[in-house]
């Protein structure tokens, strides 16, 4: 049994590599359609392959250096069907671009990575995982080929090298303290008894690092950049699948060392205060944005704050910030799929707010499900989202933070502000003077990829938001459970 | 079950209303059909309360399968039921002929579910969900139908509200805790300290007094009101409302007794500055709307305190003044929009005078102000009369305060009468006749005038079906004094 371990890990990645491979060898024959439906097609069997395994049991660390079982083959067929969904979606968009399968491969490989970092438990793969997704988001972003995309990914290139030297810093640290051991779980021994001095330095570079991929307060700066001119079904991509990976890693690197010995305590508090000024950041910044993509990621960086609440909350937190970043992942993919959509159906959208005006009566399909993904992100019950935020104040409230409790709900309402902005375009306001007609005649063709992906993410929240009502919210504990 | 088909159905009647866009006439149907079928149930859930005396529980239990959808219905819930099943249908028939009649109607009808969620809820987990499902179609209803300033006063709805409930939410939290992590409402056996009692109040009453509401935290409702739809406007003033003083009845006297008994006086000052606010707001107003809108403030600020008594007798006269404002106010909500309707003003001014051209409007009209300025006899009567009388002790001197609202009451009604029946500026003989009001308008107002009057000559129809629950209630927090 536990020798079948790694094979699970091993399993979705050969999955999506050979999805890969098929892809690229039917784009030599230009078949391009064709090939981007290979690559997704791969990374859906990924996923499959850990739904068929999801109930093997509880995490078991012992073997190699992944973990796998219980919550994390969930996260990870999650992480793999999310990145088909951004493949499939963005099918429209990439079959014109002269590199497009190439960018569906980077996807592929980029979900692989970002598994390899939910379940390591060493040191190496971990840094290996982190600067390969770096490369993997920069050529992403700049695969638009637009010249402000270019720019926006050199921006994240350079601010990502620097968090990289930063993990290096801090990883060698962490390194030494433990005493040459490149386990993470081994190290957590350790590191509870290390001085607190040098390894408060060491979880700090590292927490740096984390904060700069997550885009959370202060180094935020980059994630509007990236999520308004990268391309949209990529950002579906790159907004989601990483970040789940990441707070999984933070999760696992805090778990045993931060909660666990007093020192670390401060750990949590600075985890606190990233938290409460990406919220407020990322709240208020999506107040003043007139791009909806831009908009979204001023949203990424007030739902990362919510992410690190629940990983500054000790162990109540653990499964808090698991349900909160599933349910995340899921709602923002379907947003930047939703974009995908609107753009795919109206080539002429410039992505602004305004331009949205009308889409209620021009799409009624498209515009309905945005806004049940609209809700989730806001966090009303009945979507999704309303079950990670929840977790996340409770975890909070257990933690005796109360007042922390009361910010971040008061967060979510400003929040409001920008997501209702949405909504409001899309039914409240009249398009302006284009003929309907004539706009709805230019849908570019592929649009139905996107439009069908997005519905089915859509019905996904609205089925997360509901069921657990009914069913009580054990069941759910037990998928995600670490 | 029976319980359960009171959400089941309006949702059920919601999605075929969807589904059948394309024929009105199928729509319509449907749209009566669920509305009164929800309402008969009403009926039936109300009589096997009366018989029985005992609450009606449907699922719940440890090792229930339905998870938190736990349903209870007592004495405080029956009538608030009771007034949401008479004020969707009214709404619905409100909503007859509106521009994309279809979704307006479904709207509705799914706002129904939701708010019989609320007054049914007998789980906290529930009970927030149901809350801010509410929300949702209302924020659609004043943004997509709406009067002019409708997108602002959308947003300005929801954020206010949610803001609130953001608050409640970590309220509840505090609660469940408190009880070792049971949300179900009657297994939740809390002994707070005074501290803690006070935090969790406060929290809760934030989210409860904003949907009431209560003077100051007030300002969303004149924009929400006067530019939501009429059928918007009926549930609005009529049913979401009372959402705050249920809340208040159903938590507060229940959970945080000995913070509510301290916080008495200042409940009790903000409902008596609401009453007299509120009114003299409305005396100023020329919008016959947002006249009818500030008269809620007013007229809700005698709930609040009623509930701030923690009298059996208060929370009579609160769940009465509730139940007959709903009527009300429901019905001026209804007669503004059919003269809005016809006129394309709501300035009364230009209005009037009506009393010769619409003569069964203004007679509607008139019969209604005298039940707004609790003319006895009538609904509006009994319960504020409950009110003043148990808040009398706690009052003292400053009860004039109150009476200057009653009288102020009796000024902006008559004043408006007056200028919109009676008088006006609108040359008698314009050249635009006015159809004067049709059936369905007329069947409308018939369903609430007849509640009206009959309240208001036996109030025991609603007094004798709660006092069991209210009695115990203020036992509850009586037991702290």
């Amino acid at each position: 049994m536990n020798a079948m371990v790694p094979a699970v890990v091993l399993t979705a990645a050969a999955c999506a590599m050979t999805g890969v491979v098929a892809g690229l060898i039917a784009d030599m024959f230009g078949r391009r359609t064709m090939a981007l439906l290979l690559v997704a097609s791969g990374l859906a069997s990924a996923s499959a392959a850990g739904i068929w395994r999801l109930w093997s049991g509880p995490s078991v660390p012992e073997v190699g250096v992944f973990v796998a079982g219980g919550g994390h083959t969930s996260l990870a067929s999650l992480m793999y069907a999310l990145a088909a969904a951004s493949v499939v979606a963005g099918v429209g968009t990439l079959r014109a671009r002269e590199r497009g399968v190439a960018m569906a491969a980077l996807v592929a490989l980029g979900a692989v990575l970002s598994h390899a970092l939910l379940a390591t438990t060493d040191v190496m793969v971990l840094f290996i995982a982190l600067s390969g997704l770096a490369v993997i988001g920069y050529a992403l972003t700049a695969g638009r080929g637009t010249e402000r995309s270019i720019a926006a990914a050199v921006r994240y290139l350079v601010q990502g090298v620097i968090a990289s030297g930063l993990t290096v810093y801090g990883l060698a640290i962490v390194f030494g303290l433990s005493g040459g051991a490149p386990d993470l779980l081994a190290a957590r021994e350790t590191l509870a008894q290390a001085p607190t001095a040098p390894a408060l330095a060491g979880m700090a570079l590292v927490l740096a690092a984390l904060a700069f991929k997550l885009g959370a307060f202060p180094f935020h700066s980059w994630v509007p950049d990236v999520y308004g001119e990268a391309d949209r079904a990529s950002v579906a991509f790159l907004g989601s699948v990483p970040k789940v990976a990441v707070v999984v890693a933070l999760l696992v690197l805090l778990r045993g060392t931060a909660f666990a010995s007093g020192g670390f305590a401060v750990a949590s508090q600075v985890v606190i205060v990233l938290a409460l000024g990406s919220l407020v950041f990322g709240s208020f910044g999506m107040l003043r944005e007139r791009s909806v993509a831009r908009l979204l990621g001023y949203s990424a960086i007030a739902q990362v704050g919510y992410a690190l609440l629940g990983v500054g909350s000790g162990d109540a937190g653990i499964v808090a910030t698991t349900i909160f970043v599933v349910t995340y992942a899921v709602a923002v993919a379907a947003a930047f799929v939703g974009l995908e959509a609107i753009g795919a159906q109206d080539p002429r959208w410039d992505g602004s707010l305004a331009g949205l005006a009308g889409l209620g009566r021009r799409a009624p399909v498209t515009a309905a499900a945005m806004t049940a993904v609209i809700m989730s992100l806001t966090g009303m019950p009945l979507f999704a989202g309303f079950w990670g935020k929840l977790h996340v104040i409770l975890a909070l409230v257990g933690a005796g933070r109360t007042g922390v409790a009361v910010v971040a709900v008061l967060a979510a309402v400003v929040s409001f502000g920008g997501y209702g902005a949405v909504v409001r375009a899309m039914y409240f306001e009249d398009a302006a003077h284009e003929d309907l007609a004539v706009r709805s005649s230019r849908t570019m063709s592929g649009s139905g990829y996107a439009v069908v992906v997005l519905v089915a993410l859509a019905v996904a929240l609205v089925a997360l938001g509901v069921v657990p009502l009914v069913s009580g919210v054990a069941r759910v504990y037990a998928v995600f459970s670490l | 079950m029976t319980l359960a088909s009171l959400i089941v159905i309006p949702l059920v009647g919601a999605a075929l209303c969807v589904a059948a866009r394309r024929s009105p006439y199928a729509v319509r149907t449907i749209s009566l059909a669920s509305t009164l079928v929800t309402l008969a149930t009403t009926a039936a859930v109300w009589s096997v309360y009366a018989d029985l005396g005992q609450p009606i529980v449907a699922g719940g239990g440890t090792d229930s399968p339905f998870g938190f959808v736990t349903l209870l219905a007592d004495g405080l819930a029956i009538p608030l039921v009771a007034l949401c099943a008479v004020l969707s249908l009214v709404a619905v028939l409100a909503a007859w002929g509106s521009e994309r009649e279809p979704t307006h109607i479904a709207l509705l009808l799914t706002l129904e579910a939701a708010l019989m969620m609320v007054f049914l809820a007998a789980d906290l987990v529930l009970f927030y969900v149901a809350w801010e499902a509410v929300l949702i179609p209302m924020f659609f209803l004043i943004g997509g139908w709406g009067h002019e300033g409708r997108r602002r006063a959308a947003m300005k709805f929801f954020l206010y509200t949610f803001a609130g409930s953001a608050l409640m939410l970590v309220g509840l939290i505090l609660l469940a805790r408190a009880a070792g992590g049971e949300t179900s409402m009657n297994d939740i056996v809390v002994l707070l300290t005074a501290g803690s009692q006070r935090a969790v109040f406060w929290l809760l009453a934030a989210g409860l007094m904003v949907k009431v509401p209560v003077w100051p935290l007030h300002t969303w409702l004149p924009d929400a009101h006067v530019e939501a739809p009429t059928s918007g406007s009926i549930m609005l003033a009529g049913v979401l409302l009372k959402m705050g003083g249920y809340g208040m009845l159903r938590l507060l006297t229940r959970y945080t007794p000995a913070a509510l008994d301290e916080a008495g006086p200042v409940l009790a000052a903000l409902g008596v500055v609401g009453i007299a606010y509120g009114a003299a707001m409305a005396l100023g107003q020329s919008d016959l709307k947002r006249l009818v809108a500030y008269s809620s403030v007013s007229h809700m600020g005698f709930v609040v305190l009623g509930i701030a008594t923690g009298t059996a007798m208060g929370y009579e006269g609160a769940v009465l003044a509730m139940v007959s404002h709903g009527l009300v106010a429901a019905a001026l909500f209804f007669l503004v929009g059919a003269v809005y309707d016809r006129a394309h003003t709501r300035e009364m001014s230009r209005l009037g005078p009506l009393g010769a051209t619409l003569p069964r409007w203004s007679g509607a009209f008139v019969f209604c102000a005298l039940a707004s300025l609790g003319l006895p006899g009538l609904s509006g009567f009994p319960g504020e009369f409950a009110v003043v009388l148990s808040a009398l002790p706690v009052l003292g001197g400053w009860i004039a305060v109150v009476g200057l609202g009653i009288l102020l009451a009796g000024a902006y009604n008559l004043r408006a009468v007056g200028a919109v029946v009676y008088g006006g500026e609108r040359p008698a003989d314009a050249t635009v006749r006015w159809p004067d009001l049709g059936a369905r308008e007329i069947v409308v107002l018939a369903i609430l005038c007849a509640g009206i009057v009959a309240l208001g000559l036996w109030p025991r129809l609603i007094g004798d079906l709660a006092s069991g629950t209210l009695e115990a209630l203020a036992a509850a927090t009586g037991a702290v004094r």
